[in-house]
């Protein structure tokens, strides 16, 4: 699994710059450049578009491995690729427009239907594991339906604590914490983790389709599919200083 | 005023009635449904001056119930506003082209549904 990070001097172009890759290739992650220090230890490859120098016309872009292999090639689509294809195949990237659009709209969600604040602890890749962290998940699966997303498939599940469950379920009821039953912390939870994914396929351009929500309860459980290849966890902490997982999974289309 | 709120999650069918009286609106009476064929039986028998739909749902989603209610004369008039994480343009499109009202995508907040209850309801 390699993850790639693309940076742009100076910033403003950043956009421009993403968006033709985007364009002509899927599964090219982004990131601005402070992002990068906070997912260093996550990422294979980086990518960095550097404008016109003075007396030349055509940027370039240099590229640094985690290897300690790097390349500097002219700012052309194809050149890049072909340097990326030694050593990354389509779909083994992680995606981090997409994990942050997944990130953005748990802080939102909960924040909005919920009044929780919570704020984004650590970001972390689990490989060949399937552990979650708490005792109900509300998962829900994804599919590209677009060009750029094609490749795009997986599921998305927020875990919890079960006492974090039912104060998140309440206070979406406006209600104590004690008049919640065990039916309605799951159908809460489903409907947050439904919530979560349309609002990050709405800030991810509509590029995917969402299924129905399910819900996995119980001390010790795992989600996942066989054909998983990558997973990122997200640890988010709220207001009261307790713990809530977000895992996006991607797998095999 | 009646209402028939239509969505798979109970939980949400509660937050929008709860959200709906937050706008300041007065709700008589309100009826449920889990999905879009729940919703076409609960309307035989009853008389709703607003529905709010899902689109998402097992069994019928709310595409497949506006497409219903819209063709059967008795139910034509009734105003519907949908309320899903949908926002995508052909399916936003096609219930436009069906007649709905409102377009509320989640998470909303109690403005938004206001604002959409004010165009239908006054």
């Amino acid at each position: 699994m390699q993850t790639v990070c693309l940076v742009s001097f100076p910033e403003k172009i950043g956009g421009e710059w993403i968006s033709k890759l985007k364009d002509k290739f899927s599964c090219i992650s982004e990131s601005h450049l402070f992002n990068l220090f906070d997912k260093k230890d996550n990422i294979d490859w980086v990518l960095i578009y550097v404008s016109p120098l003075e007396g030349s016309s055509n940027p370039i872009v240099m590229g640094y491995g985690k290897n300690g292999s790097c390349f500097v090639v002219p700012f052309d689509l194809k050149a890049v690729w072909a340097k990326l294809s030694v050593g990354i195949g389509r779909g083994e990237i992680i995606d981090w427009a997409l994990v942050n659009a997944f990130i953005d709209a748990t802080k939102e969600v909960l924040s909005m239907m919920a009044g929780v604040e919570v704020e984004k602890r650590e970001v972390f890749t689990q490989k060949d594991s399937k552990k979650v962290y708490g005792d109900v998940s509300g998962v829900i699966g994804f599919t590209g339906t677009q060009e750029l997303a094609g490749e795009i498939n997986g599921s998305v599940a927020i875990t919890l604590p079960l006492n974090s469950a039912q104060k998140i379920v309440a206070s979406m009821l406006m209600l104590e914490p004690s008049e919640i039953k065990e039916g309605e912390i799951t159908d809460g939870v489903g409907e947050l983790i439904n919530m979560i994914a349309g609002d990050a396929k709405a800030k991810y351009n509509d590029n995917f389709k969402i299924s129905l929500p399910t819900v996995v309860t119980g001390h010790n459980h795992t989600i996942g599919g066989a054909s998983e290849i990558a997973r990122v966890a997200v640890k988010f902490e709220d207001q009261d200083g307790e713990e809530l997982f977000l895992q996006i999974c991607l797998e095999e289309k | 005023m009646n209402i028939l709120i239509v969505d798979d999650s109970a939980t949400m069918r509660k937050i929008i009635l709860r959200t709906i009286r937050q706008s300041g609106y007065e709700v008589d009476n309100v009826l449920e449904a889990g999905n879009g064929k729940e919703a076409l039986e609960v309307l035989k028998n009853n008389q709703v001056d607003l529905v709010m739909t899902d689109i998402n749902m097992p069994e019928m989603n709310g595409l497949e119930l506006i497409e219903a209610l819209k063709s059967n004369p008795e139910t034509k008039k009734i105003p519907v506003i949908v309320i899903s994480t949908e926002g995508a343009e052909d399916i936003v499109g096609r219930a436009q082209v069906l007649g709905v009202k409102g377009f509320i995508r989640k998470p909303f907040t109690p403005q938004k549904i206001g604002e959409a209850l004010k165009k239908v309801l006054g």
